[in-house]
């Protein structure tokens, strides 16, 4: 029962995530659609999470911490770092509303154990800096593609160009009205 | 008095086993086990140490939990299979009259262990720090030069006695000498 109260006031507590919209019909004033996606080879596995019944949602998602420099992220990592995370899902490119500037992409978390306290998760890097020009209605960034190890060490990072069928098929959902601009990021230099 | 002596007594040999594990080694099984060892050095922490874990992450299993023998800070197990492994979690519990069980786990995004062939392996020695203050206690483990390997080994010796191991702990130590 105490194990239950911890996990409902731990997951209750994480801030709200990025809106998720269909198409640029759905922004917001300010806003533009920022459209990408998160792979993992080997895929998050399940028996490498602990969640709770109330978090089974985020089972698989990589949630992607954005900021205005590309500070990385630090463990301990507070529940306070998820604010205005994207939830991207294992198997799709995810479509969110973000305030319409340039920003950072400042890496990625998987929660690994949420189920007691204290939390345990994976931290992948970032560094990806994502220019917005004037006038951008909808831009798409690309797959992140991290490789990893058993131990969930990153051995590679690859940036993966999908623009050609993601934006056909942003075409025929949204209409020809709405052009998805590419602008697929860079992977950071690897550190030596 | 007289009646709880006992009883005290057991719980007290009970943790010294590592949570009922003997610090008898057993004969090995399956010729592909291996002999992990190490030391965590816990003087510092709020308990001393009463059981150590690992996971085996690859080749998934549906077991992949290794408990460890326990000799006085001194964590070791013959029985672990080829594969790769995460430290997992390790603790004890707190001295008479406190009841509390204190358990540290290893974050899973960690350096690990990989064996690929049969072998006696050290993991280093570790020691707890404390880096907190009178209010809060805020512990860690940090790699420690003491025990040395040669320490380690010597020490689980004897536990290793008329088994395969006995001999291959002795091999190594004359390696280290």
């Amino acid at each position: 029962m105490k194990r239950a109260l911890v996990c409902l006031l731990l997951v209750s507590c994480v801030p709200s995530k990025r809106r998720e919209v269909d198409g640029p019909s759905d922004l917001g004033s300010g806003e533009i659609l920022l459209v990408g996606r998160i792979k993992l080879t080997p895929p998050i596995s399940k028996d490498e999470q602990r969640l709770p019944g109330i978090a089974e949602d985020w089972r698989g998602h990589v949630m992607v911490i954005l900021g205005e420099t590309a500070a990385p992220l630090v463990r301990p990592f507070k529940t306070s770092g998820y604010k205005n995370r994207i939830e991207a899902p294992p198997d799709r490119e995810f479509s969110v509303a973000v305030p319409a500037g340039s920003f950072s992409i400042r890496g990625a978390v998987v929660p690994l154990k949420l189920d007691e306290p204290p939390t345990d998760e994976a931290l992948l890097p970032g560094g990806f800096r994502v220019e917005v020009r004037p006038g951008d209605r909808a831009i798409y960034i690309g797959t992140i593609h991290y490789h990893r190890d058993e131990f969930w060490q990153i051995t590679k990072i690859e940036v993966e160009d999908d623009y050609d069928r993601v934006r056909a098929d942003c075409a025929k959902r949204w209409g020809a009205s709405d052009a998805l601009r590419k602008a697929v990021v860079e992977a950071p230099p690897k550190k030596k | 008095m007289a009646r709880l002596l006992p009883a005290i007594l057991a719980a007290a040999f009970l943790s010294a086993c590592g949570g009922g594990l003997s610090q008898q080694m057993e004969n090995q099984k399956d010729p592909e086990t291996s002999l992990i060892v190490g030391h965590i050095d816990m003087k510092d922490g709020p308990c001393w140490l009463h059981w150590f874990s690992m996971k085996q992450v690859m080749p998934k299993v549906e077991k992949p939990y290794y408990n460890f023998r326990i000799d006085e800070g001194t964590f070791y197990a013959e029985y672990v299979p080829l594969g790769s492994f995460q430290l997992s979690e390790f603790g004890g519990d707190g001295s008479w009259p406190s009841n509390t069980r204190y358990t540290f786990r290893f974050p899973q995004q960690l350096e690990g262990l990989r064996l690929e062939k049969p072998g006696v392996y050290y993991i280093g020695s570790f020691k707890m720090t404390d880096e907190g203050n009178f209010f809060k206690s805020k512990y860690d483990i940090e790699l420690a030069k003491t025990p040395s390997e040669r320490e380690v080994l010597e020490k689980i010796l004897p536990h290793a006695k008329g088994t395969v191991w006995e001999e291959r702990l002795r091999s190594r130590l004359e390696e280290l000498k």
